[in-house]
């Protein structure tokens, strides 16, 4: 091992504003190695091994994909649904499953009863490291499951109502999901994705997103801290204009703050210390397509961008889920550097072999 | 305020109900269906499209404009056709490229050219080289509008304008890419003839 993972606490420090050795550094959320070449797996894992994540992320084990109507996990995962929704070739991801509100009804009449289901099966035993309970989909992202993306951004003129019964049922199955999570001590941290921005601009005014999503994230983010937990939130693309609200409302830590999207000493020169950052190394041009040297130079940019200034609420990982057309040198050179840039090589933590325990 | 300064004012407010009933009350007046289109309906667009120009109005007005834009054309575009049309040839066709399943901006941009009474052929998403080729060959479009999201999948459009060369199609049809990750010096470099960064702008330059 090249570096002694934070332990909990630091993790903690880290997240809310007390300084910490070098910023953090969690990716694994977003490597999914299944989905890589078998040599590149190899490559991660040994990378793994010698830089050991500051954060693990576990999912929460989420109801069965649909099955018949009146199953009693039969509100998620719309895709195996009803063999009868049009799904031809020519239909894309974002509007695969725009369903009608009439067949929502008959597809989704209860929610999912988490009692009695093991939430956390297959988690590892607690090592000591800070973990992260992941979610999946907010409110915003769970229409558009059910509706398309066309639908669902005209259902908050059309069906406002609608919206708000889809943020009700979110919340109910979030609270309960919270509820274990802290009963158990199974995690430090919720988190899930709610994807607000695009390349340019949010999908939203503030204004909208005020009525139908503000009120969501910040009863949630009171529940959890409620619980002890921390909430994070992944929304990529260009949220600057939305990025007040996602403070007040009390989300922990913001990913991934995206690079061209996003202006990151502008975001720094406005939030800086008043949110953690979980900071992604760009997927867009950078890692896939840019030599070992550009990919340094760049975390010496995130580095003084989002660390420097206050020595804390950093943490870094890659902006989005890592294609399989990344080299994984540049993978290899991104976290090594962040740890040269700012630790330097600690011979002592290969002889010690220590965790975060 | 008449009902062609209300339709064009409120259009950016979403209330669907509220705009077709000032369509149809402007009808009973004797407008002609021309004038309530082109001065109520399109300059309410491009009002819209102005605003979202200025980062005053969102994706949801855009669209909710575009989707009222279309129910009110359904209404008045009989009242307007005075001689049979045969069939019109797409003038744009759209897809996203091989190996690519996100359609949203496709989407987008198709909705807003429709509103504005381009004819478009969608083929859709995981669109081969050899099926852009065949369909430029089959509907001679003005434009062939490529999108991709990913960055693994961005080839496809060098592909596509390769085939267009060795189909001998190249120069009969201008070529537009587009999508998150498409700059417009990448464009340039691949020899596309035309980018724009969202959707209210292709449809500016093309409608």
């Amino acid at each position: 091992m090249k570096t002694v993972p934070f332990t909990r606490q630091e993790m903690i420090d880290c997240i809310e504003g007390r300084p910490t050795r070098r910023p953090a550094v969690a990716i694994g959320t977003w490597i999914h190695l299944d989905q890589l070449s078998e040599d590149k797996q190899r490559r991660l894992e040994k990378l793994y091994a010698d830089y050991p994540f500051d954060m693990e992320a576990f999912y929460i084990k989420k109801p069965a994909t649909f099955g018949q109507p009146g199953d009693r996990f039969c509100w998620c995962d719309v895709k195996d649904a009803d063999p009868h929704i049009g799904r031809t070739k020519s239909v894309g991801v974002d509007e695969e499953n725009a369903i009608s509100w009439e067949v929502y009804d008959q597809i989704t009449p209860e929610l999912p009863d988490p009692a009695g289901v093991d939430l956390f099966e297959g988690w590892p035993e607690d090592d000591g490291r800070y973990r992260m309970a992941w979610l999946s989909y907010g409110p915003w992202s769970r229409i558009w499951e059910y509706r398309g993306m066309t639908n669902s951004l005209m259902d908050l003129y059309t069906d406002p109502a609608r919206v708000q019964s889809i943020n009700d049922r979110t919340m109910r199955w979030f609270k309960e999901v919270i509820d274990q999570v802290a009963a158990g001590h199974r995690a430090d941290a919720i988190g899930f994705g709610d994807d607000h921005g695009m390349q340019k601009g949010p999908f939203m005014s503030p204004k909208m997103f005020r009525k139908f999503y503000f009120p969501f994230y910040k009863e949630l983010c009171d529940y959890a801290h409620s619980r002890g937990l921390h909430v994070w939130l992944h929304c990529c693309g260009d949220a600057m204009k939305l990025l007040d609200q996602f403070i007040l409302a009390g989300f922990d830590v913001l990913h991934p703050i995206q690079k061209y999207a996003m202006d990151e000493t502008a975001v720094m020169e406005k939030y800086g210390g008043k949110i953690a950052f979980w900071s992604g190394m760009d997927l867009q041009q950078i890692l896939p397509f840019g030599s070992q040297e550009d990919v340094r130079q760049e975390v010496h940019h995130l580095v003084d961008t989002f660390y420097a200034p206050q020595k804390t609420r950093t943490i870094f990982t890659v902006s989005n889920r890592l294609e399989d057309n990344v080299p994984v040198e540049n993978i290899e050179a991104f976290i090594q550097e962040v740890y040269a840039y700012t630790e330097g090589p600690t011979p002592a933590a290969a002889d010690a072999g220590c965790t975060g325990a | 305020m008449n009902e062609l300064e209300k339709i064009r004012t409120e259009l950016i407010d979403g209330d669907e109900d509220a705009i077709l009933g000032y369509v149809e009350e402007a009808l009973q007046e004797q407008m002609e269906p021309k004038a309530i289109l082109e001065q109520g309906l399109l300059p309410g667009m491009n009002d819209i499209a102005d605003k979202w120009a200025a980062g005053e109005a969102f994706i949801p007005e855009v669209l909710i404009g575009a989707k009222i834009m279309n129910a009110a054309m359904e209404r008045l575009e009989p009242l307007m056709v005075t001689e049979e049309k045969a069939d019109e040839p797409p003038r744009v066709i759209f897809g996203t490229v091989q190996g690519d399943l996100h359609d949203i901006g496709k989407n987008l941009c198709m909705l807003l050219l429709r509103s504005q009474g381009v004819s478009v052929l969608d083929l859709g998403v995981d669109v081969a080289p050899e099926t852009f080729v065949e369909a430029v060959a089959t509907h001679h479009p003005e434009y062939l509008c490529m999108s991709s999201l990913l960055t693994t999948t961005m080839d496809g459009f060098e592909k596509t304008i390769e085939a267009l060369k060795e189909a001998g199609l190249r120069d009969k049809v201008k070529v537009a890419v587009g999508g998150a990750p498409v700059t417009p010096e990448y464009a340039k470099s691949i020899g596309a003839d035309l980018y724009t960064e969202d959707a209210v702008q292709l449809s500016r330059t093309l409608g």
